[in-house]
């Protein structure tokens, strides 16, 4: 059973912004969609802290910024692309095209890492993020993410 | 008098080039077959070791250092993106080859550990890797990741999972 936390008003098709703050502000107000932000402003600091010590774009056009925070009630995620690609001073200096914010309870760990590490992992490969790029609905979006498991 | 100058101070945290992070407990005088002289007292932070003595007149020789500050762990991560270089392809001899790789993680130079690290990597995924060289690749991956952790303030266990991706994606875009 996938870890993941994805509900289909988590998903955003084709995200905007000129900047690396304004993409992750419209990220975080997407992942409030999932009701489990209980304090947007508190989980917006912890995203915005734990950017500074080292982006969470890694390369291959991904990005997940994400942060354990007071400000959320239990473990959430949400999904955005971009076609055109973001610049979010990634690792490899390339443009971003796969988000994935997440978020979860200070005291949580468990499903927040293997959630994680589960993303991480279908994100390795290629063909799967290629699926993902091309995808025309929420609907498949969502069932690529929550059924590749 | 004035006090003497160490190049690491009591209760610092730095680098030992095969334990990882350590911190420094004490600087203290013994003698170890018949001479006397001043060794730091090292603790592992990672591996679960009690302590390690280095003796201070070789400290900098044996590849001790200070840790990475911030913007060089952001270069360990723009290093691991790149292709690894092929240098496995100049030596025929597993065991040269081995001897290679286990002196450069063992060097101190955190840019030397990221090449065995990727060649591994590479290698790994189009083959299994035998004991040795498996064991040689969770060695520089762990020396990585404690001090990526330490640096940043990381859970080591995000840091993993960062530096999996790094070094699976990249190869699996090929």
């Amino acid at each position: 059973m996938s870890l993941i936390p994805l509900c289909k008003e988590c998903i955003e098709m084709d995200l905007k912004g000129k900047d690396k703050n304004e993409i992750l502000n419209s990220l975080i107000e997407l992942i409030s969609y999932s009701g489990k932000i209980n304090d947007i402003e508190v989980f917006r600091k912890a995203i915005f802290d734990r950017e500074k010590k080292i982006t969470t774009g890694i390369g291959s056009g991904i990005a997940i910024p994400h942060a354990k925070s007071d400000g959320v009630d239990s473990f959430s995620l949400a999904f955005a692309r971009s076609k055109a690609g973001l610049d979010f001073a990634s690792m490899d200096n390339k443009s971003v095209h796969l988000f994935f914010i997440l978020g979860a309870p200070v005291d949580h760990d468990d499903d927040y890492l293997k959630g994680m590490s589960e993303l991480s992992g279908l994100l390795k490969d290629p063909i799967f993020r290629n699926k993902l790029l091309e995808a025309k609905s929420k609907d498949e979006i969502y069932n690529l993410i929550i059924g590749e498991n | 008098m004035a006090k003497k100058k160490y190049p690491f101070e009591i209760n610092e945290v730095i680098v030992h080039p095969v334990h990882g992070i350590v911190e420094v407990k004490e600087i203290k005088e013994q003698e170890i077959l018949g001479e006397i002289k001043k060794y730091f007292v090292l603790k592992p932070l990672v591996e679960r070791l009690s302590e390690v003595m280095i003796p201070v007149d070789r400290i900098e020789t044996l590849g001790v250092r200070k840790v990475l500050n911030s913007k060089e762990i952001i270069d360990i991560f723009r290093e691991l993106q790149k292709e690894p270089e092929d240098f496995g392809k100049l030596m025929t001899n597993w065991g040269t080859q081995y001897q290679k790789n286990l002196n450069m993680v063992q060097s101190g130079d955190i840019s030397e550990v990221c090449k065995v690290l990727k060649y591994l990597a590479e290698r790994r995924k189009k083959r299994q890797l035998s004991k040795t060289d498996d064991d040689l690749f969770d060695k520089a991956f762990m020396l990585v990741l404690s001090e990526v952790s330490h640096v940043l303030d990381l859970e080591k266990e995000e840091v993993r999972i960062i530096l999996d991706f790094v070094l699976d994606s990249k190869q699996k875009e090929e």
